[in-house]
């Protein structure tokens, strides 16, 4: 959004009571802010030093970081087949779901931008509508048509049953993006002998690449959080590593430290990913959509 | 929008035909998926609601004896109580604190974009995530309890997660935790289109900044307030993982929601009926919030 942040007006400072007021103020807001800001640390904080200490350490005293630095915790999840094959198979569904779920959107999303058809605002909103029913809503009948099918605790079934959520959103985000590109654009191409394919893919995708990347990140982004469902569809060999978290709290003895770990390595992809399109969200936003 | 076919050269006829088809090519195949899945899914749910169903699908009808149990049911009674209770206070916090943030960094502020990105990293984090790390800060026996009495402070109790009566909270401080930057970035993305204009002519009018954001500022943000609210009401009534994560429905099932009684009755209980029922009623619930939004969307876009 740093474009919108230098065009647009701002609530004008007081004018009659000079720089004092003001330094209060600008004071008192980044109090706020500070405060705000260790509220967001402070749960992630808790998480990386426990993940840095051995049991004991956790459960007899408090210490601000690891006296003991250990990276055991780590080591475990990386070692053990049924830690790490919980990331394995996340990342395996969730990348399934954005490539799909980009796949049906573009199309989709260009069609709604460029053509003006009959009922397409009122198609469009209601694409948009059934990502809010409940996964709830959908996980029983999921469940019994993947176990008739043979599809139940594979990674395509958990793929497909995200799409249903994510292509509405990627229509939705792609298309906003799409509308900002002119449509003489698309003119000059057919003129200049483009076939349909060939200019969609080596001329529109690039310029609506920022648009793609917002898509795949909330594609990705709730795949990768999804919770319900994924658990739903899964038993043994697609489980992800959300469902083998809470598993491992359910038993007797916790072993802090290790799901400490696990949680922190969830964590990671997330971060990444937001990193990479931290501006784009921003100009998606910018957009009023997202 | 104009039709753009009729802007080509009449040398391709088959061209034009092709693109005038094209957009309902290309949707039909989401439309029809979205028609079998959704629909077809909510009308299976719908059909097994009014079964008699309990380990696996039957087809007999019983009419609205699983609604009748259901609202018999304590824990059910439980549940929708718990999400009132959740669902207001999450919504009320989430948006006072999402416009208090907004208008703060509305303000000239030194890396600003900065404090963005950062504000927004919750909602990238797995609500499972959130939960278990909610959880241990929030234990009386490893979290802030046993820090203070470890840093001295021994009469200070805070035990909210293992209190049955108060666990509930604790649900509603992870989910303020997660969303509220979301949802000021919303109202930062209204804020920046209302008009200066009109700002600086009520401020030489003599409007305090007091009166000048309550006058003019809030109500120019209704629509942002809109669509905060059906956001986070429907995210509410969803919420499912942090719950699981943060207190696993207990104490007991203190803070049990509709979405965490609807997987318990369907797939650890074998109330495959109950469950279907409860989910149908979490579906209208979600109906009623967003079908006058999206009514009064539309007719304001005509």
């Amino acid at each position: 959004m740093s474009d919108a942040t230098t065009t647009t007006p701002r609530i004008p400072e007081d004018l009659t009571a000079g720089g004092t007021r003001r330094r209060v103020k600008v004071r008192g807001s980044v109090v706020v802010m500070t405060l705000y800001l260790l509220f967001l640390m402070l749960p992630i904080y808790w998480l990386l030093n426990m993940s840095l200490k051995t049991n004991t350490e956790i459960l007899n005293s408090f210490t601000l970081w690891p006296s003991d630095l250990t990276l055991a915790n780590y080591r475990t999840i990386l070692t053990d087949p049924s830690w790490y094959m919980g990331y394995v198979n996340s990342i395996i569904y969730v990348t399934m779901n954005t490539v799909i779920s980009l796949a049906v959107a573009l199309p989709a999303a260009y069609a709604f931008s460029r053509y003006s058809f009959l009922g397409d605002k009122h198609l469009f909103f209601w694409l948009l509508t059934n990502r809010m029913a409940p996964p709830a809503v959908f996980a029983l009948p999921f469940f019994q048509l993947y176990s008739s099918v043979g599809l139940f605790d594979t990674h395509i079934a958990v793929a497909l049953a995200h799409t249903l959520f994510n292509v509405p959103l990627a229509v939705w985000i792609l298309e906003g993006f799409m509308r900002g590109v002119p449509k003489e654009i698309d003119e000059t191409a057919y003129i200049d002998g483009y076939s349909f394919g060939k200019f969609f893919v080596k001329i529109f995708m690039p310029l609506i690449a920022s648009g793609i990347g917002v898509a795949a990140f909330f594609c990705f982004m709730f795949s990768w959080v999804e919770l319900l469902l994924s658990r739903t569809l899964t038993s043994v060999d697609a489980k992800p590593i959300a469902a083998i978290m809470t598993r491992t709290q359910g038993a007797s003895g916790i072993d802090w430290g290790v799901l400490a770990a696990a949680g922190i390595l969830t964590i990671l992809p997330g971060a990444l990913v937001i990193y990479f399109v931290r501006n784009y969200i921003a100009k998606g936003f910018a957009l009023g959509r997202v | 929008m104009t039709d753009i076919s009729r802007t080509e050269p009449a040398s391709r006829p088959f061209g034009d035909r092709f693109r005038d088809a094209l957009p309902k090519l290309v949707l039909s195949p989401s439309v029809a998926m979205v028609a079998i899945f959704v629909y077809g899914f909510i009308a299976f749910t719908l059909y097994l609601s009014f079964s008699d169903s309990r380990v696996l699908p039957s087809y007999n009808l019983v009419g609205w004896k699983n609604y009748e149990f259901l609202f018999r049911i304590r824990a059910w009674d439980t549940a929708v109580t718990n999400l009132v209770i959740f669902g207001t206070l999450y919504i009320a916090i989430c948006c006072a604190l999402g416009l208090l943030l907004a208008i703060l960094l509305d303000q000239k502020i030194r890396a600003e974009g900065f404090i963005r990105t950062v504000y927004l990293y919750p909602m990238a984090l797995s609500f499972i995530v959130t939960g278990v790390a909610w959880k241990w800060f929030l234990d009386p026996g490893i979290g802030l309890e046993a820090v203070m009495r470890g840093w001295g402070w021994e009469s200070f109790r805070f035990d909210w997660i293992k209190d049955s009566d108060m666990a509930i909270y604790t649900i509603v401080i992870a989910a303020v935790w997660q969303t509220s930057g979301f949802v000021m970035a919303m109202f930062l993305a209204g804020l920046r289109g209302i008009d200066g204009e009109i700002l600086k002519a009520a401020q030489i009018d003599g409007a305090s900044t007091f009166s000048l954001y309550r006058r003019i500022v809030i109500p120019q943000l209704r629509p942002a307030f809109m669509s905060a609210f059906v956001v986070l009401a429907h995210m509410a009534i969803k919420s499912y993982d942090l719950v699981v994560a943060l207190t696993g429905g207990g104490p007991g099932n203190a803070t049990e929601v509709p979405a965490t009684f609807m997987y318990s009755y369907t797939f650890t209980r074998n109330q495959m009926g109950i469950g279907a029922a409860s989910a149908v009623i979490m579906l209208m619930t979600i109906a009623a919030i967003i079908v006058p939004y999206l009514w009064s969307e539309l007719r304001e876009k005509k």
